[in-house]
């Protein structure tokens, strides 16, 4: 569709035509809060990507001679057991934290929404049994049971993605069922149905776009859901295993010289704080735009 | 009336609930790993596999052994320890009480903070109190509860040494941890009281109470309490298996001797008939909860008897 | 006697909401005397409701009060907080429309019922429990001694709003408020409740300030009546006065559209006021009415015509009217 272009003769920029993703982000550029969310994940993000380029030392680059340094200028966050550079085993570990966030919560949405439309949409006995199965894993630690599964699979990366994407989809199903019961109801789904259509098509064309603001809000809020139960599993040791760094195994590490290096444990846990603190902050701001409530 | 039904109606839902957790759990321990293989270790002859398998009724196909487990269970048989060779009930019992001590405080410690934060930022809505609260409830609902109490244990243990690192489950010993486990969780709840009570107090019953001329202090904690209070119960009971979730990690930052730590070594050392007790009992404790829950809304609210 | 109970004057209430300022109550000026019943009548949004809660003192918090409000010599608007709530229940006291929402669920009856008694007259639960007893008979709860004990969804309609009533005249207010008592209820239980509340004012000598919309009720309890539209006194005057020999077309409009019985026996068509209720946020120039008006003139739209006396107790603001002429029945 051609830009809708005026010209304004007092010199102004031509308008163009804009889409609804602009004034939404506009609305979040203007509010504090997912201001400072949006500029702190860019920045995590940017680190994560160059790791390589800003670290100044390799993750695992040992110096036995530099054990247990306290913070200098050499080594902004000192050095831990083995002698290597916290400083730069925190920003290698903002990619694993990152990428395990996201891509939990994308393996878990992806769950979460399957299911959700299908028990919504079929109703029933599949519906009956979804919901048994969301109940009882809900009523559930989830820690205790990924901790079970994590310590039978083994302790890995992957280990550690797959259980918590089997475990976290819940949110997802539950907002999409019940989305999905709503919208059932309304009329031109049930024209479409009576004309026949295709139920794939029908949940494609028609229930899911309903449903989009609130899988994503919700996909924001999972984020840091996966993140701390990643970290909580590796501080464990049953996630990401040494070498490779990762916040919760970093903060794990200190745990032996807590008293006498707490910069190894200290460290770590203030980025993942303010992490999660940004994800929740943006999320509860779209929460906000995206449905919002009468009064306060 | 309804009293005594609607109790007895919770327990009945319940039960099937229940049953699916700890099935699930059974069914997990033999979903991947053979325990007699890790008992025997890599030597064993396949004669001396088969015989401690029967021994152990684990030839048997899953759901008879699901009831002949549950069997024992309700009689109080959980089985024997792998490692310690002890009957796991004892072993349980042993450490049930510190960790029902840590998570009772620690939910007390969590409503305490919460409801009197929430009460107080809904009272001052739109003060600079209220973006306080506000600010204390993003900061810790995003808290690595793991790393928050490994961060007050160095402060206490450390550098205000006030912190006894070794020792029983006393009560001395018992605050940080809880306090460590009930903060973060606060926030949620005070989340939840100020926008309960922001929404009650615009109620007309309020109006109706205000219009009678009634004091401040009796509106609040008679009138507007009571009818805020409601969701947060709801919300203690579906968080109470995070709740039990993050005791097992906060009692390993402690040190602290409950069933939480005792899980842990058992999940590594794959002491199934352990792993499967606690997870029973944390199950039942669940359960339990949740009725009381139940229970404490009934109670409050005349409403939801009638039925 | 020394002057009116109630003095109001010029009252203005402006809410302040994102959309604009809602000028609600722009100028109220009227008086209750002692023994009094005087009855607000106007359409929804009218201002009403807004000049009783100003009354109370149960405005919202994005309200901007301004005028007196002048009680038996002090003007509320300008009393402490602690002022106000000793008289508010006692003295002054106000019935809202809706039972079911203005009572608590979670409270027995009993309790609620005590209360005024507890906080303004001092006494024991055990006392007040007993005078709330008493006033729950005197209203016609059945079995009063049994009906404390229960809770407010357990009673019917009719029954929560007698409740209400006694709870907010159990301690014989000078002034009641009532705000579309009847409004919630079905039709066949507003007769009796309407001769319930008219026999507690009588009991009690108090003034009562009736709000409604209904003109057939306004009949039946009140002496005077105030008409408002949008935010401003258009005609007062007393009942009869206003039925027989109203002035203002709005105040005709509204009695035109009663269903009455000759109305009803000749099958006449009755007469709709046309037109939608006025923004509140710019309210139309001059006279306010003049968009719905069939008689407006050009000064109408420009100037805004001021209450005037045109006989004895009896006042409208129409530029058409003032002289007295132009009643209709």
């Amino acid at each position: 569709m051609a830009p809708l272009i005026r010209r304004d003769l007092s010199g102004e920029k031509p308008q163009m035509y804009e889409g609804p993703l602009r004034p939404l982000v506009q609305k979040l550029l203007r509010n504090g809060k997912s201001l400072f969310a949006i500029v702190t994940l860019l920045t995590v993000l940017l680190i994560a990507l160059l790791a390589d380029v800003i670290a100044p030392y390799h993750y695992n680059e040992q110096n036995l001679g530099r054990r247990l340094q306290p913070p200098s200028s050499r080594h902004l966050f000192g050095t831990d057991a083995l002698g290597r550079d916290v400083f730069s085993r925190v920003l290698y570990g903002a990619r694993m934290t990152l990428f395990l966030g996201v891509t939990i919560t994308f393996f878990t949405s992806l769950i979460g929404i399957t299911l959700g439309l299908i028990s919504g949409y079929a109703g029933g006995i599949i519906d009956l049994v979804v919901r048994k199965v969301m109940d009882v894993l809900w009523a559930f630690p989830i820690i205790v049971l990924a901790l079970g599964l994590a310590a039978l699979l083994g302790p890995s990366t992957e280990n550690l993605i797959l259980v918590l994407s089997v475990l976290l989809w819940i949110p997802f199903a539950r907002v999409v069922r019940a989305k999905v019961l709503v919208i059932k109801e309304l009329p031109f789904v049930k024209y479409a149905r009576a004309i026949g259509m295709n139920p794939v098509r029908l949940i494609f064309r028609h229930i899911f776009p309903n449903v989009l603001s609130d899988i994503i809000v919700l996909f924001v809020l999972t984020i840091p859901d996966a993140m701390m139960s990643s970290a909580a599993l590796s501080f464990l040791g049953l996630g990401v295993q040494p070498p490779t760094p990762e916040w919760g195994a970093i903060i794990s590490d200190g745990r032996p010289y807590l008293f006498t290096a707490p910069w190894i444990s200290a460290f770590p846990g203030l980025f993942l704080l303010l992490v999660a603190l940004s994800f929740n902050l943006l999320g509860d701001v779209l929460t906000d735009i995206l449905n919002p409530r009468v009064g306060r | 009336m309804g009293f005594g039904k609607y109790v007895a109606r919770s327990i009945t839902t319940s039960i099937p609930v229940l049953i699916g957790t700890t099935f699930v759990i059974f069914s997990l321990m033999y979903v991947t790993g053979d325990p007699v293989r890790v008992i025997l270790g890599e030597f064993a002859t396949e004669e001396q596999v088969a015989r401690l398998r029967a021994e152990l009724g684990l030839d048997k196909p899953i759901y008879v052994q699901y009831f002949l487990w549950l069997s024992r269970v309700l009689r109080g048989d959980f089985g024997i320890s792998y490692m310690s060779r002890l009957p796991v009930m004892q072993v349980i019992l042993e450490r049930l009480p510190a960790t029902l001590m840590l998570t009772g405080t620690a939910l007390v410690v969590s409503l305490a903070i919460g409801i009197s934060l929430g009460i107080v930022a809904a009272l001052r809505q739109g003060t600079k109190v209220d973006t306080a609260v506000s600010t204390f409830v993003v900061l810790f609902f995003s808290m690595p509860y793991f790393w928050f109490a490994t961060i007050l244990l160095w402060v206490f243990a450390s550098c205000l040494r006030v912190y006894p690192l070794v020792g029983t489950a006393s009560p001395d010993r018992l605050v940080l941890p809880a306090v460590a486990l009930g903060l973060p969780t606060s926030a949620v709840y005070a989340k939840l009281m100020r926008s309960n009570m922001v929404e009650v107090l615009h109620q007309d019953y309020i109006r109706t109470a205000v219009a009678k001329g009634l004091r401040d202090r009796i509106i609040i904690y008679r009138h507007a309490l009571k009818n805020s209070i409601i969701p947060i119960v709801a919300l203690v009971m579906l968080r109470i298996p995070w709740l039990v979730g993050g005791a097992v990690i906060t009692e390993s930052v402690f040190g602290w001797p409950g069933l939480g730590t005792l899980l842990i070594d058992s999940i590594y050392r794959r002491d199934f008939p352990v792993v499967q007790g606690i997870c029973f009992i944390i199950a039942v404790l669940i359960v339990i909860s949740d009725i009381v829950g139940d229970l404490v809304i009934a109670l409050i609210d005349p409403r939801v008897r009638v039925e | 006697m020394r002057g009116p109970l109630l003095s109001v004057r010029d009252l203005r209430v402006h809410y302040a909401t994102e959309v604009g300022i809602v000028r609600a109550v722009d100028g109220v000026w009227f008086e209750v005397n002692e023994g009094e019943r005087v009855c607000i009548v106007g359409e929804s949004g009218s201002g009403k409701t807004t000049v009783a809660l100003a009354i109370m003192g149960l405005l919202p918090r994005n309200a901007l009060v301004r005028g007196e409000i002048v009680y038996k010599g002090r003007d509320l608007l300008k009393l402490s907080k602690e002022e106000l709530r000793s008289i508010r229940g006692r003295e002054i006291s106000m019935v809202f429309q809706d039972p079911l929402t203005s009572l608590n669920p979670l409270l027995t009856i009993g309790v609620q019922c005590s209360e005024p008694y507890e906080e303004h007259l001092k006494l024991s639960r055990k006392e007040a429990l007993q005078r709330a007893i008493d006033m729950l008979r005197k209203v016609k709860i059945p079995s009063p001694e049994t009906s404390v004990r229960r809770y407010p969804h357990t009673f019917s309609g009719g029954m929560r709003q007698r409740t209400l009533i006694a709870m907010m005249t159990s301690l014989k207010p000078r002034l009641l408020i009532a705000d579309e008592p009847f409004s919630a209820l079905d039709v066949s239980l507003q007769v009796g409740l309407m001769q319930l509340l008219s026999e507690l004012v009588r009991d009690f000598n108090s003034s009562l300030l009736l709000i409604t919309h209904d003109l057939g009720v306004a009949a039946e309890l009140c002496d005077r009546v105030i008409v408002m539209y949008a935010g401003k006194i258009v005609e007062e005057a007393d009942i009869y006065t206003a039925f027989e020999r109203s002035l203002h077309p709005y105040t005709q409009g509204l009695l035109k559209s009663l269903p009455t019985l000759e109305r009803v026996i000749t099958r006449s068509k009755l007469e709709v006021l046309r037109g939608l209720p006025p923004d509140l946020i710019k309210p139309p120039e001059g006279c306010r009415f003049h968009p719905r008006c069939p008689f407006a003139t050009d000064v109408c739209r420009r100037d805004e015509p001021r209450l005037v006396e045109v006989e004895r107790g009896h006042k409208v603001a129409c530029w058409l009217r003032m002289g007295g002429i132009g009643g209709a029945t």
